[in-house]
């Protein structure tokens, strides 16, 4: 066991280490890398590069007076031991303006839906009861349209503003809904982009602890040793050996049969994170990444670029819209505030922590709620049921 | 006086409360907790409060006050110099000042004023109020100046009080008085004040003997350094009152012409009159049994007699009549002194000075008799013995005529007898040979009684003092003394406290027959406005003098 | 700030629709008033009230009245300042308060100055009562500091005293002296007020001297 352990670090390292080698050979001939990643065709993602591979960008010094805008969501899923099938998307708004002691803003608005249309909606065609899926989605999708009034809102009032956004701009996940969902959706999306964009309000995503593994991917990209890689058609897999001749065939089981695997698997199991890690110092940030997601080829002119950033207790990833990474005074504010939030909340952006706080409905809260409703109902004299099972965990409440 | 009435006049009948009944008994006093806004300061001893019973109202005087502390801890800590809140919380909480009361006198509540006082038989119950006495209760019980009967005479007032305290003087005549204090306390003012009272009222007629100057005309006023004069008994009551002197150079040197010089002459000595100056002329007892000797042969020509014989002749004469050769010599050479007095004659001319005094007493004109410049005790002591025996001896068959025929003219004036250096007449050994001591004894039987003035009251025979009717004290330090003033008072251990306490000038504690209850005075003071009281017109203006001669006049004769 | 200032006259705000709705209330009608806190915990004996303001809290042993037809009054003895967040602590940034406005603003909206009144009596039509209020202060009333006058008139006797002095919740003595001299002030550090209740002090604490002169020293000081 002890072994075992000792023998997975040792690997780990020596991974690491080859790891970041070979980030240190393609630093200095990024665009060779880039060109080789435009050509070819992986199975995994690959970043596509604006300024380079690696190297820190130092931090920006945050403008003494900004104000952050932040927002996150959360919900009460429909419930079918409740008396109703409604459900609770709950928004959870901050805005803290920096260097001039204002009160700052922090609250939270919860929307119920319970209406007949409101539960139901018809997608692709087919008529469906708003499940557990959808109100995710449609949180989401608010999470980012609130984010957007409220920094446009405090931009009328005179703040310079920065608007923050948990987790990922790119909205992969559409991909495989029905196309009138899809289309909804993003549009909505992009028209608040637009809107950020008109009123030159930096917005930005905040992934903490990313697992996304773009920059490993080109690394192993660089190992291997095609010109031209074509996963699909790998000829150190198996299955695909069949169009290769004998000699060519000899050369590579070598490789293969001497323990390596496919020549891109010495990185197997490596992130960005922990590469990336070992290359930044606090407050600095990596290049711009183009992330290349396929969704993004309908985000117009809000294409996603992101970096990494060392915010000293962690790596985060930012993810920008185009006209931000563009605009070099944007940018350079969205790192500035990135790692001021993060210092001031301990290695987690302030704001977006407390728009969590504020956003999050916690188990009281729930049965206040579905009490509140009952009550409702019973005062507008709608008949209504609770199931045995939900009762028995009520509490009286205040 | 409920509260219950509760209108203004009734509130403004109550005095300052100054604190509540606490604990206590009808023998041994009261005690008051003092209420702590006041100030401990002021309950002087002898101060006069009324305690508000449920039933009675309970009139007291105070005699003691005591600091106390509920807790030892504050004694042991206690509050700084600077600390002036913290001493202001403590008083009256953890330190607290209790207050000895002495009931004397009760009244019950809404009496009509016919009932009067009563003697304490009673207690007032617990956190009973105590008032600061005000002018009606004392008017209450002392009664008030210039009643019909005019038996009120104001004599001061009581402590931080601005009211009359009075003498009843119908009973401070009716019995032997006593003005005690020590030299310098102002007992001679005391004295003049009680004979002013006496004959400005016409209570009782007096005899004065006095020894030192002080009644008859002009007196000294002792005041600190400077001396002023104050008019005397003649100056005020002018025709009412005779001086008579032993010394009439020494009385005129002081601008007065006396009434009537008085002689006497051998024969009117008795024995008796010389057995009282064993002390003072330091004879033994069997020089006095000579003298009887001598009597029982040369009946009132004794001391002529004796007096008559040269050194040697008198063991030869001892032999002659049986008597003891040595003793006689004593007896003769210490009576020898008799001869050196200037008023000691063989033989008086213009009537014998005894019957002159008893014309004016009669009179009812008061009687001086100054000792001018005789100051001598044994001259005091002879002159006020030989007299007095004799003018009680016709009290005594005017008594008896009286009591015989029981008619009103028959019935003598009463007459006071003043004597100063009273012990000197009533110490136990002179109390039995003198007439002041038969007087004192007698009581009121035949119409004489004494006004005795003393600084040492413990030298007076108890029998003598236990028959003094009315005591006016000066203040007395020596502690026999303050004991033998209060014989034969019930109550007496608060008063001691206020005897020892009292001012040394202008301050008296009063008590006996004279007073309901007793009473601490500040005397009433002796000046211009005394004199108009008393009825001297000297210092009026000539109109209204006469106006008030005429009246006087009307009143005496009748219209015509 | 006056950029503050101006954006309040625009009405109505874009933010508006993002406020908390008691911060939209308290920018409105609740301006004028002039309540130091409102009630959230009430009983008859004592309550608890949220202070309007962080750090803005009536001061320890202060007289307060709540708004009511019998209007209850109380007296401080327990300010406290906390997180809402129950699983929320305070930590230290080593920063001054002032630091911590303009680059922390988010922390002071985290904290509640909550305070404690012991109920001492109630008005009467106007008139003060020594005894504990029929009807306890209802949630969500407003709580005045009493005036001086207000003050002066319910302590003119000493029963407030005896109550403090029941009360085993605080350090009794602590809270006597911070009503004294707030009493004392109203009474316009009139000696002879503070002699009488040290009077009726002395009688309460009994034959604790120790204790009345610590009292009555640190009220006079």
């Amino acid at each position: 066991m002890v072994v075992d352990e000792r023998r997975v670090q040792e690997d780990f390292r020596a991974k690491l280490e080859l790891a970041l080698a070979e980030y240190r050979r393609w630093e200095p001939e990024w665009q060779t890398l880039a060109t080789k990643i435009n050509k070819s065709r992986t199975s995994w993602l690959l970043p596509g590069m604006a300024d380079g591979l690696g190297g820190g960008v130092e931090r920006p010094e945050r403008p003494a007076e900004i104000s952050i805008a932040a927002t996150d969501g959360s919900q009460i899923f429909p419930d079918r031991h409740e008396v109703s099938s409604c459900f609770l998307i709950n928004i959870g708004y901050i805005l803290l303006h920096y260097g001039t002691g204002e009160k700052p803003l922090m609250s939270s608005k919860p929307t119920l839906y319970y209406r007949e249309e409101e539960i139901f909606e018809e997608w692709g065609g087919r008529r469906m009861f708003v499940n557990r899926d959808l109100v995710g989605f449609k949180r989401s999708l608010m999470e980012f349209t609130e984010l957007a009034d409220l920094a446009l809102a405090a931009k009328a009032e005179g703040h310079p503003v920065v608007a923050l956004s948990d987790g990922t701009l790119i909205l992969w996940n559409l991909e495989g809904k029905p196309q009138d969902f899809k289309e909804s959706y993003l549009q909505t999306t992009l028209e608040a982009m637009d809107s950020l964009r008109d009123a030159r309000i930096p917005v930005a995503g905040y992934i903490s602890q990313p697992g996304s593994q773009e920059l490993i991917n080109a690394l192993k990209l660089g190992l291997c040793p095609l010109e031209v890689a074509d996963c699909d058609r790998c000829p150190w897999q198996a299955e695909n050996q069949l169009g290769f001749n004998e000699d060519e065939i000899g050369a590579i089981q070598d490789d293969l049969w001497r323990g390596h695997g496919l020549p891109c698997s010495p990185l197997e199991g490596l992130n960005d994170a922990v590469l990336v890690s070992h290359v930044l110092s606090p407050g600095q940030r990596t290049p711009l990444y183009l992330s290349t997601s396929k969704i993004l080829n309908e985000y117009g002119s809000h294409r996603i670029y992101y970096f990494y950033l060392d915010v000293g207790a962690e790596i985060g990833r930012v993810e920008i819209p185009e006209w931000v990474a563009t605009d070099p005074e944007l940018l350079e504010l969205v790192h500035a505030c990135m790692c001021d939030q993060a210092d001031k909340g301990q290695g987690y952006p302030v704001a977006l922590a407390e728009a969590h706080e504020r956003a999050v409905v916690r188990g009281a809260d729930r049965d206040t709620f579905y009490r509140f409703l009952r009550d409702t109902f019973v005062k507008n004299n709608i008949q209504t049921s609770i199931s045995t099972k939900s009762f028995k965990k009520r509490y009286v409440g205040i | 006086m409920a509260k219950s009435k509760g209108d203004g006049a009734t509130a403004k009948t109550r005095g300052e409360a100054i604190g509540v009944i606490t604990k206590g008994s009808l023998v041994e006093g009261l005690e008051m907790k003092l209420d702590s806004a006041q100030n401990v300061e002021d309950m002087k001893a002898g101060k006069f409060v009324v305690i508000e019973g449920d039933k009675n109202d309970f009139f007291s005087m105070v005699t003691d006050m005591r600091l106390d502390a509920k807790n030892q801890e504050v004694l042991l800590h206690p509050p700084g110099r600077e600390d002036d809140i913290l001493r202001k919380v403590l008083a009256g909480t953890s330190t607290y000042n209790i207050v000895s009361l002495r009931p004397m006198l009760m009244m019950p509540k809404g009496a009509v004023d016919d009932d009067g006082p009563r003697p304490v038989k009673a207690i007032p119950s617990h956190f009973s109020e105590v008032q600061e006495a005000m002018e009606h209760d004392v008017a209450k019980i002392f009664g008030k100046e210039g009643d019909p009967e005019g038996r009120y005479f104001s004599i001061g007032n009581p402590l931080d009080m601005d009211t009359q305290v009075c003498l009843d003087m119908i009973r401070f005549a009716e019995r032997s008085n006593g003005i005690f204090g020590k030299t310098g306390t102002g007992k001679s003012f005391l004295t003049r004040l009680a004979l002013c009272g006496l004959i400005h009222y016409d209570k009782a007629v007096n005899l004065i003997f006095d020894m030192h100057n002080e009644y008859g005309f002009k007196a000294m006023k002792e005041n600190g350094s400077s001396s002023t004069f104050v008019k005397g008994l003649k100056q005020l009551f002018g025709e009412r009152v005779a001086i008579f002197s032993l010394d009439p150079q020494s009385t005129r040197a002081r601008g007065v012409q006396a009434d009537h010089e008085v002689y006497i002459s051998y024969d009117q000595i008795t024995v008796e009159d010389i057995a009282p100056l064993q002390d003072e002329l330091r004879l033994n007892p069997t020089a006095v049994e000579s003298a009887y000797l001598v009597y029982a042969i040369y009946k009132e020509r004794w001391l002529r007699t004796l007096l008559a014989l040269e050194g040697p002749d008198v063991e030869e004469f001892a032999r002659e009549i049986g008597a003891h050769a040595g003793s006689l010599v004593a007896l003769h050479r210490k009576l020898k002194r008799l001869e050196n007095f200037p008023f000691m004659v063989s033989k008086v001319t213009d009537g014998d000075v005894v019957d002159r005094i008893m014309e004016y007493l009669d009179k009812g004109i008061n009687v001086v008799l100054e000792f001018g410049q005789q100051t001598s005790m044994l001259c005091y002591l002879l002159v006020a013995n030989i007299i007095a025996r004799r003018i009680h001896e016709m009290y005594v068959k005017k008594s008896e005529r009286f009591y015989a025929t029981q008619r009103t003219e028959d019935q003598p004036r009463q007459l006071m007898i003043t004597i100063e250096e009273a012990h000197k007449f009533l110490n136990p050994t002179a109390a039995k040979q003198t007439i002041f001591g038969t007087i004192a004894r007698e009581m009121r039987k035949y119409y004489v009684s004494l006004l005795v003035v003393d600084q040492r009251p413990s030298s007076i025979d108890d029998e003598v003092l236990s028959q003094i009717g009315t005591r006016i004290t000066a203040l007395l330090n020596d502690e026999k003394d303050i004991q033998a003033v209060l014989t034969g008072v019930s109550g007496t251990e608060g008063l001691r406290s206020v005897l020892a306490s009292l001012d040394s000038k202008q301050q008296a504690l009063i008590l006996g027959h004279a007073v309901p209850m007793p009473v601490v005075v500040k005397t009433r003071d002796y000046d211009t406005q005394f004199y108009k009281d008393m009825g001297c017109l000297d210092d009026l203006p000539e109109a209204e003098r006469k106006a008030k001669i005429d009246k006087g006049t009307v009143a005496l004769y009748g219209d015509n | 700030m006056t950029r503050v200032e101006n954006v309040k006259e625009r009405k109505p705000s874009p933010l508006s629709r993002f406020m908390p709705d008691e911060m939209a209330k308290r920018d409105g009608a609740g301006a004028e008033r002039t309540y130091v806190g409102e009630v959230v915990e009430s009983s008859t004996t004592e309550l608890i009230a949220e202070a309007r303001e962080l750090h803005g809290g009536p001061s320890f042993g202060e007289f307060i009245r709540i708004e009511a037809d019998l209007p209850v009054l109380g007296i401080i003895f327990n300010v406290f300042t906390h997180s809402i967040e129950p699983n929320r602590r305070p930590t230290a940034y080593g920063k001054t308060e002032e630091e911590l406005r303009l680059e922390q603003p988010q922390i002071f909206e985290l904290l509640r100055t909550e305070f404690q009144a012991l109920i001492i009596g109630y008005l009467d039509g106007g008139a003060p009562v020594q005894i504990l209020p029929p009807q306890p202060a209802r949630i969500h009333s407003f709580v005045h500091l009493c005036t001086d006058e207000e003050v002066r008139a319910f302590t003119g006797n000493d029963d407030y005293l005896r109550r403090i002095l029941n009360t085993s919740k605080v350090p009794t003595d602590e809270l006597l002296i911070a009503v004294l001299r707030h009493t004392l002030r109203a009474h316009k550090h009139s000696r002879d007020y503070l002699v009488r209740m040290g009077k009726e002090l002395s009688r309460l604490m009994g034959d604790d001297y120790d204790r009345l002169s610590s009292v009555i020293r640190r009220v006079a000081n």
